[in-house]
Parts: C-alpha cells; structure tokens; sequence
C-alpha cells in the first residue's frame, strides 16, 4: 500500500525551514518586492544560511544518479526531500528561496556531468560555513529559449583554453554568482551536439554580469543579462572533459538533471498556492461570517473547495515523480506531468483567492497578488508548460523530436 | 523515507489479475449491454476473489484494505464499468451495511455472505430527500437506478438510512448507459426494515468508501479512452502525419495523461486516507477530481477519433456516456461539493 506520511527527519528539516521562514523569507521577500530590488550579497540571511550549512544542500540540488555499485543500501531520498524542501521554501518567499547560496541550478550538471576533479572543485566550496557562495546557470539567450538547440554563444578552443562569445538571458543569481554554469556551441549548425557546457568563474577577463532584468514577481533575485567578450576558461572548466560529448551525451546531461530539478520547481508553484491558501484563510475569518445567508459566499465556499483540490493534487504529483527519482524509476513523463500541472494549477489557486478577497485581493499589502505575480514565472522557467507537454507527447505517442 | 507510491508484491498480483479479467470484459462489453450479463460471469468474479476483496474476515471477506478494491475498480472499469456494476452490486452495496448498528443488518449481512441468485442490492443517496417517511412509510419515486429490479434498497438522506426490502416496485427505463447493470424507475411505498441515524464517524467512513468507489470507476473509464485515442491517433495519417503528432492533438494527449496520473493520485490519497482513520475530504475530493477528469478526457476521446468516435464500431463512444452517466449516481458531484463546503470549518476556516 502506498504511503504518504513525511517521515520524522524530513519533518525536523520542514520545521528549521518554517523559523528561516518566518523570520528571514517571508519579511525579506516582500520588502525586495516592493522595492523591486533583488536583496545585496551581504544581506545578513545569507550568511545565516551559511552558518546553518544550507548551501551544501539547498532544495534545487535534486538527486544525481544513484551509485551502482552496491555499497549503497538505504534507499535514496533526496528527491522526496527536494520537494518537500522546495515547496516549504517558496511557500515563505519564492524569490528569496532562488537567491539562497548554493550551486543553484548549475548544480545538477556539475554533479551528473563533471569528473570528479571538477565536482570536487566546484562544489565543495559550498561546504564552508564563513561566508555564502553561489553558483548559476546559463543557458537561455534572448533569441533561444525553449529551442536551446539555437543557443550562438560560441566556443572556441585556443590551445589550454576555451574562448567564449555570446550573451546569456535570465540568469539567475550571476551577479552573486562564484562561477556560472555557461551552455555555449562549438558550431550552431551541429544543434545540441555541437554543445559544451563550461564552469566560467567570476572574474574571468571578458565576463560582464552587471545587467539586470525588471521582472513582474520574484524580485529578490537578480535575473542578469551575461555578456561574455572573448571570455577565457581553462581547458579543465570545460565540464566532463572533451570525452564527454561523444554523441549526444551533452544534451543528454541537461536532460537528465531536467528530471532531477522539474518536480522540484513544480513543488514550489505549490508551495506559492499554499501560501495564498493561508493569507485568503486568514481573510476570511477576519471579514466574512460564512454562515451569514450572502449569495455570494455559496460562490466562496465554492472557491474554497476548488482551490484545495488543486493545491492538494499538485502536491502528489510533485512526490510521486520524486519518488521515482529515488527509487532509480523512469520519471521524465511523471517530472514533466507535474511541472505541466503545478504551475497552471496553483495560478488558478491563487486567482481564486483573489476572488474570494474581492478588491481586497488585488492590493499589494494583502500579499495574494504578490503570488499571483510570482506564480507566473514557474510555468516559464525550466521549459515552459508547452515543452512539458511536447516531453509528454514524446514519452506517450513517439511525438518527433525535429518539431521541438 | 514514507512516501511511496509503490505496490506490493500482492497487490500487483491483485491488479494484474484484474487486469486480465478486465481484457474479457471489454471483448464482450457490447453483448453484455444488449444480452445482459451472463451467470457464468458472476461466478468468475467471485472465484477470482473480486468480490469480497475488502469485506472483514468475519462476513466471509479477505480484509484487504480498500486501497486494493480501487486499484482493482480502475482496471476493470477499463474493461466495461456496467458489467463491473452489475457484478459488484453487493460489493458495493455494503458500505452502507456496514455502517449501520441496528439489530436487523445482521440478517441482511448474511445474505450478501451468500450472495445467491435473486438477491439485488441497490443504493439509492436521495440528496434532495425526494423520499419521504410518514407514519412508518416510505414513499416516492426513484428515475434512474442501474439495476434490474432491486430486492433490497438502501436510501441515504444525508445520516440517515433505510433499508427497504417490501414495497418496492420497479419499471425498466432506458439510461444513456450502463445498460449491462439494468436500469429502472423505482416506486417505493412500504415500511422499511431498517431506519437509523448514523453515527458521524460511520457516516463518513460510509460516503468515503462508495465516493473512491466511484472516482475509481470514473478513472477506469478515463483511462480507457485515453488509452483508446493515443492509439488510435498513433496510427491515422492526416496531411502527411500522424493524427497525434499534429501538436494539437500531442498537446491534448499530454493534458489527459496528467488528467489521469492526478485523478489516481487523488483516489490513491483518497484510500491511504480512509485507512489512516478518515477519508471523507480526500475521498469527496477525488471524486470531484474524477467527475472533472473522466467527462474532460472521454468527451475527448470521441474527438480525438473523428466521426468514426461518434459510432458503436468503436468503443469510445460507450465511454462518453458512462462518464455522463456515472457522475449522476450517489448524490453526484454536487453532493460531494456540498460536504467539502460543510466540511470547509474543518479545514481551519471556523
Ligand atoms: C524568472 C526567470 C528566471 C530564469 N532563470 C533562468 C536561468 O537561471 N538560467 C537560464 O538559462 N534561463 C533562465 N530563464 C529562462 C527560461 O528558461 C526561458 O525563458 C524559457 O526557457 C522560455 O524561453 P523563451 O523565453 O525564449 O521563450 P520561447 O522559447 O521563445 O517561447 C515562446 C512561447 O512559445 C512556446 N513554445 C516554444 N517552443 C514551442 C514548441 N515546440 N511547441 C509549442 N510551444 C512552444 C513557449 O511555451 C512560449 O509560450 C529564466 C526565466 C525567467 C522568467
């Protein structure tokens, strides 16, 4: 019989997690969101985050695959945690959750593609508990997003180096960011298998991070615009090493951290909706007596029902493809299921919350239409709620892949 | 780590079996809704173990937990849901049993142990009480039952249960499905054998039992359809491609698959939730999610087949209107929408 009980460490996790909220997410997160500034490296939440060891393992880590040698006899359960983690997170503030340190999203290539050299270099400064340290991602450019094989930052090897020209998109954290993990092409004419994937560091002569986007919700994060000008990396930055892009094995390293990081993003649309759940909540027993005969309150009652159900299925979605991650289970349609649904699911959600707050619901201080806004960006990012469904239609019905 | 969504190894064995079962169903589902059921088929399904999977040890039963009945519920519906109906009529009919603790269900207990010709439980939820007791007679009109003539009826006002097995006159009607199960209007005008109050515990455990019942049979016609029209479209050439592979068509194949994997887990939590001591919100929620999702992906099913979904040749049709059907039955998806509204104080709104 299945089983649903979180079990007593993940609980411990969820409880330190709920204080960090409380005091730091929830409070830093509206403040950046209203004065649309994403919150300064020095922020002191971040050196608290260090100090408590969370950017060893900050919820988008995800589960790399599972040593296969036998020595490994407990069952895995780093996903489970992932989506626990990531919707209690973003259930205080999304944005802030984003702009933790850690590896972020680069994390997962670096962990599924690197040698050990590189994970030993690259991720072991997150073990430091003095100062924080972030990591990114870049692959999306402003002419390719979802078609990542359209990617033209190029590279180009120059005896022990690797020269690189191009500007990335919507990267995240790169303006705190230690090193970025930079997606760029030996030739565009190859698509995905002319892509190599790079640990570019700050600091690297000809990387500019300084451009910043202005985004609807999730301010307190910086989304950068990278430029890199004849960017040098050494030849050992290239990640995997040059063995690794035999065939389409590069692409497929994205992919699969793709199935390790999906449910996790889709678990933090629902930890969004919870949060209008409670503030809409809150709400209404403050303003409203529901045994009171208004018409109208049939319709919130309504509402009521409406948003639980999707909050609740969202949810199961999300740890049912967790657990297929841990338990070494195919799970490329069930991560791509629930980041199809999540995000969908939880704007509904949260406009209905809205509906129910009335005018109320869409002014800034009663906090629903902050989510609402937030929300949003989670059925954009790490493939949109269409590719999810062209990976589905793939999965399900041989959908080609030349048509996406 | 607690979260799982694993069966076991039994369990597997269980569905495994219904699904094997469920394949003969649906190669004869057209002639079991013109000819009816045969007897031989009801033996099947008893000797297989279908019937009494979740009945307590003491009537007879394996006392599985219910999560196994919908599991089982799912496949068979797959095969043909009204054969399921007109097979499981005591399987259904006796959560309402056993919730009573009047002196007068034991004997009727016992009869479902038997379960012998002739005996045809039927549950009625009268959600606009449309039925009446007046000086210790039941009276009123039932439309719509899917049963052939009924010699046992339960009617449910809301806690409120009567068993009735004299005064209780059926006419044959025509439903737009489930014809295999029977269909009649029911005259009631007797005394009822059994009238109580539950107890709200028992009501609860009562409503979610037969709401996951029926979310699981929703889902099992869903899926069917589902799996019906991806292979369909798989296969059909339109303007140089195949039917699926035109993303509108992809994108709608993508949207019911995860119609389903959530119904399922809606069901699923449904039935972990009943076990764990009270299923009745997850268990009205899932039905809700059931009613949503099988009348979206059955309604595309017929689509997704052209004009050939719109005939008998194929089965999809057939799925369509059983999931119209299905949703009017218990009280419908209103009735479930009412209790979680009532239910709303529960949830920290009070
Ligand atoms: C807040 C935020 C943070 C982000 N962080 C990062 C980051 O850290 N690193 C990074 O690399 N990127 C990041 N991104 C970028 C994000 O991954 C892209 O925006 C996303 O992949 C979509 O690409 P696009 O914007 O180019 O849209 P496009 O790909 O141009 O899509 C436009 C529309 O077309 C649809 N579409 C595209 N292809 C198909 C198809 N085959 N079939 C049907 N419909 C299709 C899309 O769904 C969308 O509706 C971030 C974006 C946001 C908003």
């Amino acid at each position: 019989m299945i089983d649903l009980e979180i079990p007593d460490d993940a609980r411990t996790l969820l409880e330190m997690l709920k204080w960090l909220g409380k005091e730091y997410l929830r409070p830093l997160g509206i403040e950046a969101d209203r004065k649309k500034q994403p919150l300064p490296a020095d922020n002191p939440f971040y050196y608290k985050c260090a100090e408590l060891g969370l950017q060893a393992r900050t919820a988008i880590e995800g589960g790399g695959p599972s040593k296969k040698d036998g020595t490994e006899k407990k069952e895995r359960t780093a996903a489970r945690l992932g989506v626990l983690l990531g919707e209690e997170l973003a259930y205080w503030d999304r944005g802030v959750a984003v702009s933790m340190p850690g590896p972020g999203l680069g994390g997962p290539p670096i962990s599924i593609m690197g040698t050990d050299e590189q994970k030993k270099r690259f991720l072991s400064i997150f073990q430091t508990r003095e100062k924080p340290v972030w990591g990114a991602f870049g692959m999306t450019e402003a002419g390719a997003g979802s078609d990542v094989a359209r990617i033209a930052t190029r590279c180009e090897k120059h005896g022990d180096s690797w020269v690189l020209n191009g500007d990335k998109a919507f990267c995240s954290n790169a303006d705190k960011a230690s090193w970025i993990v930079m997606w760029a092409t030996i030739d565009k004419a190859l698509g995905r298998e002319g892509h190599r994937a790079f640990v570019v560091e700050r600091g690297t002569p000809g990387l500019d991070v300084s451009k910043r986007e202005h985004k609807m919700g999730l301010s307190a994060y910086a989304s950068c615009t990278v430029f890199m000008d004849n960017c040098t990396v050494p030849a050992g930055n290239l990640l995997g090493g040059e063995e690794y892009y035999k065939g389409r094995a590069g692409f497929k390293g994205a992919m699969k951290s793709f199935d390790a990081t999906r449910p996790i993003i889709a678990s933090m649309a629902v930890g969004i909706g919870r949060a209008a759940w409670d503030r809409m909540q809150e709400f209404v027993k403050e303003n409203y007596d529901l045994d009171r005969p208004v018409p109208r309150y049939q319709k919130i009652k309504e509402h009521i029902v409406t948003i639980k159900r999707k909050i609740d299925i969202g949810r199961l979605l999300c740890w049912k493809a967790a657990w297929l991650a841990d338990t070494d289970q195919p799970n490329t349609l069930e991560a791509s299921q629930a980041k199809a649904y999540c995000p969908a699911a939880s704007l509904d959600a949260i406009s209905l919350c809205i509906d129910i707050m009335a005018d109320a619901g869409v002014r800034n201080d009663y906090f629903v239409e902050k989510l609402f806004r937030d929300v949003k960006a989670i059925d954009l990012v790490e493939g949109t709620g269409q590719i999810q469904r062209v990976v589905i239609a793939r999965r399900i019905a041989d959908y080609p892949r030349d048509d996406a | 780590m607690a979260i799982s969504f694993a069966l076991s190894e039994d369990e597997t064995m269980i569905r495994n079996e219904a699904e094997k079962f469920s394949k003969s169903l649906y190669d004869d589902a057209r002639k079991f809704e013109k000819e009816g059921v045969p007897a031989s088929l009801y033996g099947n399904y008893k000797e297989l173990g279908f019937l009494n999977l979740d009945w307590p040890v003491e009537l007879g039963g394996q006392g599985l937990p219910f999560f196994v009945k919908t599991v089982v519920l799912e496949q068979l519906s797959r095969g043909c849901v009204s054969t399921l109906l007109s097979m499981d009529r005591a399987g259904f009919s006796l959560y309402p049993l056993l919730a009573l603790k009047h002196a007068g269900a034991a004997p009727l207990l016992a009869r479902f142990k038997q379960a012998a010709d002739g005996f045809e439980p039927a549950v009625f939820v009268d959600t606009d009480e449309q039925i009446k007791l007046e000086k210790g007679v039941l009276s009123g009109v039932i439309h719509y039952l899917p049963s052939h003539k009924p010699s046992l009826l339960i009617v449910l006002q809301g806690r409120r249960v009567f068993c009735i097995e004299d005064g209780i006159a059926s006419t044959p009607v025509l439903p737009c499905a489930l014809h295999a199960a029977g269909a009649c209007e029911v005259k009631i005008n007797g005394k009822p054998v059994i009238v109580e109050e539950l107890s709200e515990e028992s009501y609860r455990k009562m409503i979610a039992s037969m709401r996951l019942y029926m979310a699981s049979c929703m889902l099992g016609v869903a899926a069917a359809s589902y799996q019906y029209a991806l292979g369909y479209t798989k296969e059909r050439i339109t303007f140089g491609k195949k039917v699926a592979h035109h993303q509108a068509i992809a994108f709608i194949l993508a949207d019911m698959s995860i119609a389903i994997e959530a119904t399922r887990a809606s069901i699923w939590k449904g039935a972990y939730e009943l076990s764990k001591g009270d299923g009745f919100s997850a268990g009205s929620q899932a039905l809700l999610q059931a009613q949503e999702c099988s009348s979206f992906v059955t309604v595309y099913g017929v689509q997704l087949l052209g004009g050939h979904g719109y005939v008998s040749d194929y089965p999809v049709e057939k799925w369509m209107r059983e999931a119209r059907t299905l949703p009017t039955l218990l009280g419908g998806k209103d009735a479930a929408q009412l209790d979680l509204e009532r239910t709303i104080r529960d949830w920290g709104f009070a």
